[in-house]
């Protein structure tokens, strides 16, 4: 089959849509459903078309640079650097959001292993952070503890500490200062 | 309604013994909840994340949470049972190891009904009973009561959360 094993309409757009979050626009090249299918036998010519009209929106350009594959619900992409730690910090999230249950500590949060991968990432997940937070409005997430110690500052006002929302707003403030570093 | 939770995380929690009472918010936590607070949440991280009263020790004992309770007007109490014109709370925790003290991981409020109130994490907030509805291998077990006099301005945070809709 040339088809994937889940809707890959639906999987492909979330690649599209991880790197559109990240970098504002669409990319010209980079995310391409691998026809993982391809060299299987017993492939339908319907479902050869269907897949072709599937990466055809995709593929505008030929690929440059360092491209990796990434796995991601099954389906596999050719992904940039990226993209790649794009896909890995939302993969990390899900796990982290997962893995810390209905704990209601701030430190056992950050000390998912999950968490403590999105950490390791290093400068790299800085973006990526702060590009969740907005993506969380009024409902940001504990990534507090990830931005001090990637960082090494602190932006929050002492008055105020626990109020997501205005800590979110610190440091969204700050990475906007500091939006040519990256 | 179904809660976030997985049932693994609380199994006393069945059917006929608690009801969601707010929708699911990483506005606020449990202990802030049980403070009246819904806008931050209180927790004593070393990174300074969560508030904390001024003056308490930023640790993750029991001694500070009471301690941080005490900031409110709240002293230890002998046990959870019902009193008119008193409000308790309960903080629960969980022992690393045989030889080590309790690590706070929980507070449950109690209502003039009785009834037991908790937020659930970044869940729902729940009524429930018994108190230790939510013990179990998140929470561990109570630790200790605390308890103050019932005032006018107590149900504040549940006047609150009664006016959202969800």
């Amino acid at each position: 089959m040339l088809s994937f094993s889940t809707p890959s309409d639906d999987k492909a757009v979330v690649s599209i849509r991880a790197y559109d979050w990240v970098f504002g626009f669409h990319p010209n090249q980079p995310v391409l459903p691998y026809p993982q299918g391809r060299l299987r036998r017993g492939h339908g010519k319907k479902q050869a078309r269907a897949s072709h009209k599937t990466t055809e929106g995709y593929w505008v350009s030929p690929p440059t640079g360092v491209f990796r594959t990434h796995t991601l619900h099954g389906v596999e992409f050719f992904t940039d650097p990226k993209v790649q730690a794009c896909l890995v910090f939302k993969e990390l999230v899900e796990q982290w959001r997962a893995e810390r249950r209905a704990t209601s500590s701030i430190t056992a949060m950050a000390m998912c292993d999950a968490y403590q991968k999105i950490i390791g990432m290093g400068p790299d997940a800085i973006p990526l952070i702060i590009g969740q937070l907005r993506s969380e409005a009024d409902e940001p997430d504990q990534w507090f503890w990830a931005l001090q110690v990637l960082t090494g500052v602190n932006p929050v006002a002492d008055e105020d500490r626990g109020d997501f929302v205005k800590m979110a707003q610190s440091w969204i403030n700050w990475a906007e200062n500091k939006e040519n570093a990256w | 309604m179904p809660g976030s939770w997985k049932s693994d995380e609380f199994p006393r929690l069945a059917t006929g013994n608690h009801v969601i009472t707010s929708p699911a918010t990483r506005r606020y936590n449990c202990i802030a909840w049980v403070a009246g607070e819904v806008t931050r949440k209180w927790w004593p991280d070393p990174r300074n994340i969560g508030w904390w009263p001024a003056g308490v020790k930023r640790a993750e004992t029991i001694e500070a949470f009471v301690e941080a309770y005490g900031t409110l007007g709240f002293r230890l109490c002998y046990d959870g049972s019902l009193q008119p014109g008193v409000e308790k709370v309960a903080i629960f925790g969980i022992r690393p190891s045989e030889n080590e003290l309790p690590i706070p991981t929980h507070a449950a409020l109690q209502l003039e009904s009785g009834e037991w109130s908790s937020k659930l994490g970044d869940f729902e907030d729940i009524s429930h009973s018994p108190v230790d509805a939510v013990a179990g291998p998140l929470y561990g077990t109570v630790i200790c009561f605390l308890e103050r006099q019932r005032t006018s301005d107590t149900p504040r945070v549940l006047r609150a959360r009664a006016s959202t809709t969800f």
